[in-house]
């Protein structure tokens, strides 16, 4: 009689796996709980598309809106918030948006000088994040000469951005995993209290899903409450800053 | 919207053409002089992932580049440039293949009874049209569903870079499968369209006839 | 014109083909080469039309008073060229009717007249009423006269034929026979290979040559 070594199927965004923090946190798991791990990083959307088709055990996304509406929807039951991070917004060196306050002081400056701006469209989370900027603000960058949409992912987006001297929305954690690559653009603003990004985890349901690992994805909630998470979580620097908060 | 329409088929052509030219050319230089290793060498790229090329092209052409200066990353033209170089390999070969006979044969009667080699030119063009337009087929379908050159080098940029085949890769990115499956139709279809427009003129050629 | 060839020599992949071939050809003269297959005949034809290079060896050509060395294949003298008319073993056709395929030799040659003596050819190996068919339409006996009108419808002082009567019925070859004795008494010379005797009877030859391993024998 054979062990079946069991695998927990995990759907998350690329700006989460992209800074291989995701990858340090399953290799833990993996150890502790003697299971394996699969990770599918994706966009946000696709992420949820994926759920909705029952493809994974769980979802660690990060994008509020579209996880209220998963678990509305069914598919879910409960979402953990699990850790936090922040968006930046970043931009030519040469610049003088950091004088703004906030924000949303920044994108109305933006609008309003039709400075260069990279947006990426793909319904990620930073995407999301971006557009309910906008909203508050009651602009829309829509068709604007100035305003750039990628259809790409951050990295690239932010390479783009790099070449074309604009401002970009970006997880603090992919920017500054990158920071090496950039010449032309750098941190310019940083508004923790309106830029949070929060993570969390969503198992998916197995009232519509019977095959999903439910055990499984519980342990993993579990595991992120843990001390050895919180331990990599502090130790996870780039140059000396620490990029995600655990959140209680 | 429709301005992906407009530069894709712009993408596609102009690659395909100037590379189309390039290719017949490094052909024509293979067969005249018998330079087999130079087929040779253009095969070995054959199968050069695109990715590759692609991410080659970008280290090139970003700013702190060597060719920097042009300002060519995240332009159609960069595509456009890449595509070329990308599908150069496989048209030498079809050329080449295509070719081949009656290029030999051609050249004995143009030595025997003396003509220019312009005349030369035009025989072969005129003998070949078949191999040298289903060659141009070739590249064209190589280049209209290529995605990693293309989104490495033009960024996907709406209005600007974004082709038939990276925008499946941003209906996928954002979960909108059937959008992505109705475009990928559509591009299929027209290549379905290509080949049966090939065929009914190269009819006047007539498929089966030398048999 | 007189051709002169001196200690010809000629291999491929390191067999010998021909080897130790002295040759004089001059006008008004019917040469004929015969041997097995293989034995070089396509090679030596080759070789005289200025087709192929020889290993080793001289040839010379004399026109009037002048005399040329043939060099180089890739640096044709032209004048020699515009005396030689050559028909290749396989029939090569170019895609068209049967009346281009004919007039094209004329064409690359640069003689645009197509007079009489022209249309006179044709109807005398009776081609006429397929002149406008399709070269890909005819038999291969029919593009095999098609081919040969092609070659024998430009100016030239020799006539170099590599098996000219391959799938040619009883008829076409007694018309062609006939035409190349009145060539000879032009003054024309006319070289040709094929692999047996029997079908020169009739035919006013005045050497043949056999090809065996290598050289002749007379």
């Amino acid at each position: 009689m054979g062990k079946e070594v069991l695998t927990l199927i995990i759907l998350t965004t690329t700006s989460l796996y992209d800074t291989g923090f995701l990858d340090r946190i399953c290799n833990e798991f993996e150890k502790e709980y003697r299971c394996k791990t699969k990770i599918i990083a994706v966009g946000s959307g696709m992420a949820f598309k994926l759920g909705k088709n029952g493809e994974g055990d769980l979802l660690f996304v990060h994008d509020v809106k579209g996880e209220e509406k998963f678990i509305k929807e069914g598919y879910g039951e409960k979402r953990y918030v699990v850790l936090k991070n922040e968006f930046v917004l970043c931009g030519p060196k040469e610049d003088k948006m950091s004088l703004c306050n906030n924000i949303f002081e920044a994108f109305k400056n933006i609008y309003t000088k039709n400075l260069t701006f990279i947006s990426r469209d793909d319904l990620s989370g930073t995407d999301v994040k971006e557009k309910e900027i906008w909203e508050k603000i009651n602009l829309n960058p829509n068709g604007k000469k100035w305003y750039i949409q990628t259809g790409n992912g951050m990295i690239e987006s932010l390479r783009i951005a790099e070449e074309k001297n604009g401002y970009i929305l970006s997880d603090i954690s992919t920017f500054l995993s990158h920071k090496k690559e950039f010449k032309n653009i750098g941190l310019i603003l940083k508004d923790t209290k309106n830029l949070e990004n929060y993570y969390s985890i969503i198992p998916i349901s197995d009232k519509k899903f019977p095959y999903v690992n439910s055990v499984l994805s519980q342990k993993f909630i579990e595991f992120m409450k843990s001390e050895k998470v919180k331990d990599i979580v502090e130790n996870f620097k780039f140059e000396g800053k620490k990029i995600f908060e655990i959140v209680e | 919207m429709k301005e992906i329409f407009i530069i894709s088929i712009e993408v596609v052509l102009i690659s395909s053409l100037i590379s189309f030219i390039i290719s017949f050319f490094i052909s024509f230089l293979i067969l005249e002089k018998r330079l087999k290793f130079l087929f040779v060498f253009f095969q070995s790229f054959l199968f050069i992932p695109s990715v590759f090329l692609g991410l080659l092209f970008y280290t090139l052409f970003k700013r702190s580049g060597l060719f920097g200066f042009l300002n060519l990353l995240y332009t159609s033209k960069l595509i456009i440039i890449g595509e070329t170089f990308l599908i150069i390999p496989l048209m030498v070969l079809f050329i080449v293949n295509g070719i081949k006979e009656k290029f030999y044969e051609i050249k004995e009667i143009n030595r025997v009874f003396g003509g220019s080699w312009w005349e030369n030119l035009v025989l072969i063009i005129k003998e070949c049209k078949q191999s040298l337009v289903s060659s141009f087929i070739v590249g064209c379908g190589r280049v209209i569903g290529e995605t990693g050159l293309a989104m490495i080098v033009g960024g996907n940029i709406e209005g600007q870079t974004r082709l038939f085949s990276t925008s499946i890769v941003l209906f996928t990115m954002r979960g909108e499968i059937e959008k992505g499956i109705h475009t990928g139709i559509f591009l299929f279809v027209i290549s379905l369209i290509l080949n049966f427009l090939y065929f009914y003129f190269a009819k006047n050629g007539n498929f089966f006839k030398e048999y | 014109m007189e051709i002169s060839l001196r200690n010809i020599e000629k291999s491929f992949s390191g067999v010998a083909v021909l080897s130790n071939l002295n040759l004089l050809i001059k006008n008004g003269e019917i040469l004929v080469l015969s041997g097995e297959n293989g034995s070089g005949k396509t090679t030596l034809l080759r070789i005289i039309s200025f087709l192929t290079l020889p290993n080793n060896g001289k040839i010379y050509y004399k026109i009037e008073n002048n005399v040329f060395e043939y060099k180089s294949p890739y640096k044709p003298i032209r004048e020699v060229i515009l005396k030689i008319s050559y028909l290749h073993q396989k029939n090569i056709i170019l895609k068209g009717n049967v009346e281009y395929n004919i007039k094209i030799g004329k064409i690359l040659r640069g003689e645009d007249n197509f007079e009489d003596t022209f249309y006179n050819l044709i109807e005398r190996f009776g081609i006429c009423d397929i002149l406008k068919k399709d070269i890909y339409e005819i038999s291969e006996g029919q593009r095999r006269i098609v081919c040969l009108l092609r070659c024998i419808s430009v100016k030239y002082d020799m006539l170099i034929l590599d098996e000219p009567f391959t799938n040619l019925d009883s008829n076409y070859i007694e018309i062609l026979k006939s035409f190349l004795n009145e060539e000879k008494n032009k003054k024309k010379s006319i070289i040709m290979a094929t692999p047996g005797l029997k079908i020169l009877a009739d035919l006013h030859v005045d050497k043949i040559l056999q090809l065996g391993k290598d050289g002749k024998i007379n």
